[in-house]
């Protein structure tokens, strides 16, 4: 049982796209140079992480979000 | 009425951005100097600009110690002249005016930026503290061919820059004259 | 997609009678034909015009160049007029068709009369279209490649011109249909609160005849005459002026039917009840109030304008801030509310208990959120000093792709989820492909409007087709240029899928013949009901009054001045392209 349906994954990603999107600029108002496409390479990372956080859940019977 | 109490902190909260954003405004216009571009060019006929005085030979004319004017005029797809050599450290006011349609004139990376009417003089001034080379851009689409206008602007070391026309005269230009430039809009480089 | 109802037959009847007796349909079929009609005209500009974009996105980032660079304008022209003229405004009419019925709780007076009004919007749409299109084959010898805001001397042919006057015409027509059924209602319920839904159809039309006066002078007066050769080519400053009076308030236009969803649709969907009604009404007459005395905003750069007038109208912009915070207060306000009712708890925890999974409500939230950045890049825009730095930059069209082309066009695909069930009483095609697609859209809007934002910094201007010059660097605060492109490119790529998807799920939604379920169209009241707001509010004629009265303030001086400082006709001005000479030759 994962811990996020579908949906909500669809929703959790969404949100991050912006937040990898604007990163580099961010960023670069500190003088860090980050390419967008490592900013966006870090994203899809990040990402994978929360679909096995999701996927690998201790309680099987943990509530969809 | 009835207003709940987070719906007023809200509300006074909207007010106050309001008003904070309206005196950045003032504070730009009256601390910083920032003058928005407005009627003082005066009017031209743009069937007639070769009899205009400033717009007949357009270019760069010194009127100051480090003070110049440059006419510019737009036409479908160019800008005349496609080359403006300014000094450094030196106050240039444009007056930029159309013979067709209209047009827009952006030094691109400054925030030198006006539209171009035609019958209408756009009076820009601008300082120029360091050399450097700009484009200038169209930036209003005016016909099939809009995509090609562009010119650019060659601010030069003080001691590497001659005027480039050859005999022209001062002159007071067309608009007022404009003795007590403050910085306007471009405060460029 | 047919019109669904008319032809489809049996299945059709058998599944009508499997909807409820409150239901929409079933109470007012004729209404929703209407409005599924209105809605079929939205749906195909909104195709097409997408399509233009996803050409002009790889276009000018030099990805794929399929049309010449001189054709580019022609695209781009029915790329703005089939978006922000046909497919806002058609659907707004279905949708406000669909609210002042279900609110007063009667269809309109004159079936005939909506009609004609319909067909009037529609002829006048298809003159407009024809002549731009014609643009596309040089041997027609017709064009109007002069994009939305047609500014003199260029010039269109007169069907354009005479197209969108009669198009207006049409939508004037729609707002007297309003009236009408408003008044017919006030006469058997003197004294009582104008409905909700009705309240904000009046006012949104209110402000709509007013702001269409610019732009009727401006086309009646000046444009068609001269297009014809009668008059001679008008001050251009003076044409541009009558544009933007129009060409402002002509947003919240578009704005104010999607508020007019998330006031009453989002709340119900979300679980719960609109938290105030009171201040809905006062968001809504602060729009009739300040809609319109503010285009001058857009002329910033203008010479020929003092800067006092642009002062004011500046003032007056940041002022139209608060309408629009106060919605995001009371719209959240009501999200909140719908998740507790549905079990949310804590601080942020409630956010969990939101109906995500419905596409209705997932994209009129997203639709929100993008709203609120969009809303931030405006004000930048409107202060009139930082304004030089983005005037007339890619950064102007990143912004209202924000605005009209999220906030509003995806609340407005969103709610067709929910309200084209509604009007056919067929049972959305498929919820997980319309979840993806309003997703996919906010996606591809933010890849596109960040390159577009950041583009614009960088000076990179907007409408044209080749932003690449041998004269021009242009220096990006992070990223490269050819970054910048390729992000914009993809993002349009995005959207035109995000679009397809949208009009495949709704175009097979109707021809299912599965009859639609939970088709309860009754909104629940407000935590804070009507009864709480003085009836001063309800007084539209005082508000109209007030509403001239600021735009007399607001623009009788300066047109004064533009008119004494060039005159009406000024020497020298000529019609580009003089597509006349060889029709008066013609007359001759």
């Amino acid at each position: 049982m994962s811990r996020l349906s579908p949906a909500a994954l669809l929703i959790v990603g969404a949100f991050m796209v912006p937040l990898f999107i604007e990163l580099p600029v961010v960023l670069s108002f500190v003088g860090v140079e980050l390419s967008m496409t490592a900013s966006l390479g870090i994203g899809v990372v990040a990402f994978t992480l929360v679909l096995i956080w999701s996927e690998i859940s201790e309680k099987p019977e943990a509530a969809d979000a | 009425m009835h207003v709940h109490n987070y719906e007023k902190l809200w509300l006074g909260a909207s007010l106050l951005l309001i008003v904070g954003f309206i005196s950045t405004i003032v504070y730009g216009a009256a601390g910083a100097g920032v003058t928005m571009v407005n009627d003082e060019g005066g009017h031209v006929n743009p069937n007639n600009l070769g009899n205009t005085s400033g717009f007949d030979d357009p270019g760069v004319t010194k009127i100051g110690p480090s003070e110049y004017e440059v006419h510019v005029a737009a036409l479908r797809f160019a800008f005349q002249p496609g080359t403006i050599e300014v000094p450094a450290n030196s106050t240039v006011t444009f007056y930029v005016t159309s013979r067709d349609v209209i047009h827009g004139f952006q030094i691109v990376g400054t925030n030198a930026n006006t539209m171009v009417i035609p019958g209408e003089v756009s009076k820009i001034t601008v300082n120029f503290d360091e050399p450097g080379e700009y484009g200038i851009v169209c930036h209003e689409y005016c016909g099939a061919g809009h995509h090609s206008m562009a010119a650019e602007l060659l601010v030069k070391e003080p001691s590497n820059f001659t005027m480039q026309t050859d005999t022209q005269t001062p002159t007071s230009g067309n608009g007022p004259t404009n003795a007590t430039a403050t910085p306007t809009g471009g405060e460029s480089a | 997609m047919s019109t669904p109802g008319e032809t489809a037959g049996e299945t059709v009847e058998s599944a009508r009678e499997m909807l409820p007796d409150n239901s929409f349909l079933i109470q007012y079929p004729h209404v929703s034909r209407v409005v599924r009609s209105l809605f079929l005209t939205a749906f195909v500009a909104f195709g097409i015009g997408a399509f233009m974009g996803v050409l002009q996105a790889l276009h000018r980032t030099g990805i794929a160049r399929i049309v010449a660079s001189s054709d580019y304008y022609t695209l781009l022209t029915l790329h703005g007029v089939l978006l922000v003229i046909v497919f806002t405004i058609f659907f707004l009419a279905g949708v406000f068709t669909w609210a002042n019925t279900r609110s007063l709780d009667r269809p309109p007076v004159s079936k005939r009369f909506t009609w004609f009004w319909v067909v009037t919007m529609s002829v006048g749409s298809a003159m407009a279209g024809i002549a731009i299109l014609a643009g596309l084959i040089p041997s027609i010898g017709m064009s109007a490649d002069v994009l939305f805001t047609f500014y003199a001397p260029l010039q269109a042919h007169p069907l354009f011109y005479i197209g969108l006057a009669v198009f207006i015409i049409g939508t004037w027509l729609a707002g007297i249909d309003w009236f009408r059924q408003y008044l017919a209602w006030r006469g058997e319920n003197t004294g009582e609160r104008i409905p909700l839904q009705s309240f904000m159809v009046l006012t949104t039309m209110l402000m709509w005849f007013i702001a269409t006066m610019g732009v009727a002078v401006e086309v009646v007066v000046f444009l068609i005459p001269w297009s014809l050769g009668i008059v001679p080519a008008p001050n251009p400053l003076l044409t541009r002026t009558l544009f933007w009076f129009f060409g402002h308030p002509v947003v919240y236009f578009w704005l104010m039917p999607a508020y007019l969803l998330w006031y009453t649709v989002l709340p119900k969907i979300a679980g719960g009840r609109l938290f105030s009604d009171p201040l809905a009404r006062v968001v809504f007459v602060l729009f009739l109030l300040l809609s319109t005395p503010v285009g001058i905003h857009h002329q910033y750069v203008d010479p020929g304008i003092a800067e006092g007038f642009k002062f004011i109208a500046m003032t007056n912009t940041m002022f139209l801030l608060l309408p629009s915070l106060l919605t995001a207060f009371t719209v959240v306000a009501s999200i909140e509310h719908g998740a507790r009712q549905r079990g949310g708890t804590g601080y942020f925890g409630w956010l969990k208990a939101l109906p995500w999974r419905d596409p209705a409500f997932t994209g009129m939230t997203l639709a929100g959120l993008m709203f609120a950045a969009g809303g931030f890049s405006g004000m930048i825009n409107a202060g009139m000093n930082i304004n030089y730095l983005v005037h007339n930059t890619i950064w102007v069209p990143g912004h209202f792709h924000l605005t009209v082309g999220t906030a509003v066009a995806l609340t407005f695909m969103a709610a067709s989820y929910w309200l084209v069930p509604r009007i056919t009483g067929r049972e959305l095609y498929s919820r997980p492909i319309g979840l993806f697609q309003v997703v996919l859209w906010f996606v591809g809007m933010v890849f596109m409007s960040a390159a577009m934002h950041r583009g614009g910094l960088a000076g990179i201007p907007r409408r044209t087709a080749e932003p690449q010059y041998p004269q021009v660097t242009f220096e990006t605060v992070a990223g490269s240029v050819g970054s910048l492109r390729l992000q914009l490119a993809f993002g349009g790529v995005l959207l035109f899928v995000s679009a397809l998807l949208f009009l495949v799920n709704v175009g097979l939604t109707a021809m299912n013949n599965e009859p639609a379920r939970g088709l309860d169209s009754a909104l629940p009241p407000a935590l804070s009901g009507p009864e709480q707001s003085p009836t001063v509010l309800d007084n539209l004629k005082l508000w109209a009054l007030i509403a001239v009265v600021l735009v007399i303030l607001a623009y009788s001086l300066p047109l004064y001045s533009i008119v004494q400082g060039a005159g009406l006709y000024p020497p020298g001005q000529e019609a580009t392209p003089a597509v006349l000479a060889p029709l008066l030759e013609v007359i001759a």
